[in-house]
C-alpha cells in the first residue's frame, strides 16, 4: 500500500440555501479544494462524490462546470457517513495504485430534501421507524440512558451544546456564529426528552471536498502535505451484540483500526472533529474513541479537557451544532478542519501545535443495528 | 368497514393468554431473534423455532417525542422494553399527556392497536402500557 496525502480543502458556504443547487455549491467547494492544492482540475484522476436525499450522478453534476469530463467517477451513499465513505474510497484507489491524484467531495442540500424541516427517519420501510423511531429518538433514549447508568444530567447535555457553540462562534463558517448559556439550551423548545432544539443539529446546506494525492504528487505541490494515517470504514452490528445502548460499537471499532493502521494511541490526538447531531451523543463518542475510560465520559466533559484550550479539544469548528449537518458533507468536512488544525490555519480555535488529528463520523439506522455506517480517519503532520 | 390490517405479517398475534410478540429460537446456539429470522442472525444455522416472547417485558428507557410525524401527532412516547429471551424492542407506549415517564424497570405489558389508517384501514401493531403492579417475566 501506498501513502496518501491530503494535498487541499475546501468548503461552501454553509446555512439555508434553497435557491443553490448541487452543482454549485458541490462546485464552490471542489473550486475552493483544487485552489488549496495547487493543482489544474485537469489533472484529477478520480472523483467520490456523496449524497443522501435525491442522489443521482452527483461528481458528474458538480464537475461537469469544472473542466473535469471523461475520468472515472463515482457516487455513494452512506447516510451521514457518505462523505467520509467518498474519501475513504479516493484514499484506497490511491493507496492501491489506481489513481495518483483525485477528489472526494460531500453534498447537501437539506433544504430541498424530502425531509425539509422534519426529523430524520429511518427508510420509509424499517421497522422502528414505521413505530416513530427517528435520528433524535435514538439519540434521546441513548441519553436517557446515560442518565440512568452514568449519572449524566441534562445539564452536561446542554453543556456540549454551549462547547460547541463556544467553538461555532470562533468560526465565521458557522450557521450559528453565537454562543449560548446552559439555561438557554435547556429552554428551548424540547424535540424528544432530555433533547432540546439546541442540542440538536440544525437543517443546513452545504458542501466539502478534499484532494488526495500518492506520495510522489504531494511532494511536488507541498512541503509538509498531511498524512492520512489511518482510514477505516466499518457497518454496524447486530444490537443484541452490545450490552447496553451507550456505545455506538461500530465508532469503537471503526477507532480501533484505525489507530493501529496510524500506530497512534488514543492519547497521542491533539484534536478531534466527530458527529455531534445530538448533544447527549458526543459523550458516548469520547468513550467509543478512547479519549477517556469507558463509564468516564461524563467526567471527560466536565472536566474541560475537550474544550478550547483543554488537552483534547472535541469539535473545535463548532461540530455539526453550529456549523449545521449537510448530511454527506458533513464526513468531508471533518477531514477538511483536522487538516485545517494540523496545518495551523484554524485561526482563533487553532490548537497549538496539533500534530495528530481524528475524524470521525457515523450514519445511519435501521432496526436491529447499533448504526449503519463508521467511519475514522486519522490525519498526521 | 373493512378489516384492519397487521403492520406486518408474522410480528405478533392475540392468544387466548393475551397477545404475544412472534420470534425465532436458534435450536443450535438459542438465540432468540426478533423479528423472526429464518437463518440464526448469530450463528447463522437454519434450525429456527417459532417462539412467542408473550406480553410482559421491563421498560429500559423511554422518552416523549415533541414533534409528529405524517403518521403520529406531536406527544407521542417511546421507549425500548426487554423482553423474555432478553430481547429489546422499540416501541411506542401508552401513557396519556401530561403522566410521568415510567421510571426504568417498570413492569411493561404488550397490546394490539391500531396505530394509523391507511387507504381506509386500520393499520394494527404492537405498544406497551406500563402495568406497575405486575411482576416482570423477565426478571
Ligand atoms: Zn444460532
Amino acid at each position: 500500500m501506498r501513502e496518501v496525502f491530503v494535498l487541499g480543502v475546501g468548503q461552501s458556504d454553509f446555512g439555508k440555501m434553497p435557491e443553490r443547487s448541487i452543482a454549485d455549491l458541490g462546485g464552490q467547494a471542489a473550486r475552493a479544494a483544487i485552489a488549496d492544492a495547487g493543482i489544474n482540475s485537469a489533472q484529477i484522476q478520480a472523483v467520490f462524490s456523496s449524497r443522501v436525499y435525491d442522489a443521482m450522478i452527483t461528481s458528474q453534476t458538480i464537475m461537469k462546470d469544472l473542466g473535469v469530463t471523461r475520468v472515472e467517477m463515482v457516487n455513494v451513499e452512506n447516510a451521514c457517513a457518505g462523505g467520509s465513505t467518498a474519501i475513504r474510497s479516493l484514499y484506497k484507489d490511491i493507496a492501491a495504485g489506481f489513481v495518483d491524484l483525485g477528489i472526494a467531495i460531500g453534498v447537501e442540500s437539506m433544504t430541498t430534501s424530502p425531509i425539509a424541516g422534519k426529523l430524520i427517519p429511518p427508510d420509509r420501510d424499517d421497522l422502528d421507524g414505521q413505530l416513530g423511531l427517528s435520528m433524535p429518538v435514538l439519540f434521546a433514549l441513548q441519553a436517557q440512558r446515560l442518565m440512568a447508568t452514568h449519572g449524566a444530567t441534562p445539564e452536561d447535555f446542554a453543556q456540549v451544546s454551549v462547547k460547541a457553540h463556544d467553538f461555532g462562534a470562533l468560526n465565521p463558517r458557522a450557521q450559528y456564529q453565537k454562543r449560548f448559556t446552559v439555561e438557554e439550551v435547556l429552554a428551548s423548545r424540547m424535540i424528544a426528552d432530555p433533547i432540546t432544539l439546541l442540542q440538536c443539529c440544525p437543517n443546513t446546506d452545504g458542501a466539502a471536498a478534499v484532494v488526495m494525492a500518492s506520495a510522489d504528487v504531494a511532494k511536488k505541490y507541498a512541503e509538509a502535505p498531511v498524512r492520512v494515517a489511518g482510514s477505516a470504514l466499518v457497518s454496524g452490528d447486530y444490537d443484541f451484540r452490545r450490552s447496553d445502548i451507550t456505545t455506538l460499537e461500530l465508532g469503537a471499532r471503526a477507532a480501533a483500526l484505525a489507530y493501529e493502521q496510524a500506530g497512534v494511541a488514543p492519547s497521542d490526538v491533539d484534536v478531534v472533529e466527530l458527529h455531534d447531531a445530538f448533544a447527549s451523543e458526543e459523550i458516548v463518542h469520547y468513550e467509543d474513541l478512547g479519549l477517556c475510560a469507558r463509564g468516564d465520559g461524563v467526567g471527560l466533559l466536565r472536566s474541560g479537557a475537550t474544550s478550547l484550550g483543554g488537552r483534547i479539544p472535541v469539535n473545535p469548528s463548532g461540530g455539526l451544532l453550529s456549523l449545521g449537518h449537510p448530511l454527506a458533507a458533513s464526513g468531508v468536512r471533518v477531514v477538511c478542519d483536522i487538516t485545517d488544525q494540523l496545518r495551523g490555519r484554524s485561526g482563533a480555535s487553532q490548537v497549538p501545535g496539533a500534530k495528530v488529528g481524528l475524524a470521525q463520523m457515523l450514519g445511519g439506522a435501521a432496526t436491529g443495528l447499533d448504526a449503519a455506517a463508521g467511519s475514522v480517519h486519522i490525519l498526521t503532520v | 368497514m373493512t378489516n384492519p390490517v397487521p403492520l406486518r405479517e408474522g410480528l405478533f398475534r392475540e392468544t387466548a393468554a393475551g397477545p404475544t410478540l412472534l420470534a425465532s429460537c436458534c435450536t443450535a446456539c438459542g438465540h432468540t431473534s426478533y423479528p423472526p429470522a429464518p437463518r440464526c442472525l448469530d450463528c447463522g444455522s437454519e434450525a429456527q423455532e417459532p417462539v412467542e416472547l408473550g406480553s410482559d417485558g421491563e421498560l429500559l428507557c423511554a422518552t416523549v417525542v415533541h414533534m409528529g410525524n405524517h403518521r403520529y401527532p406531536p406527544g407521542y412516547t417511546v421507549g425500548y422494553v426487554t423482553m423474555p429471551h432478553g430481547v429489546r424492542v422499540f416501541a411506542q407506549l401508552a401513557i396519556s399527556a401530561g403522566e410521568d415517564l415510567p421510571a426504568p424497570g417498570t413492569p411493561m405489558t404488550l397490546e394490539i392497536v391500531p396505530m394509523w389508517r391507511e387507504q381506509e384501514q386500520d393499520v394494527l401493531a404492537y405498544r406497551f402500557v406500563p402495568a406497575p403492579g405486575k411482576e416482570s417475566a423477565h426478571a
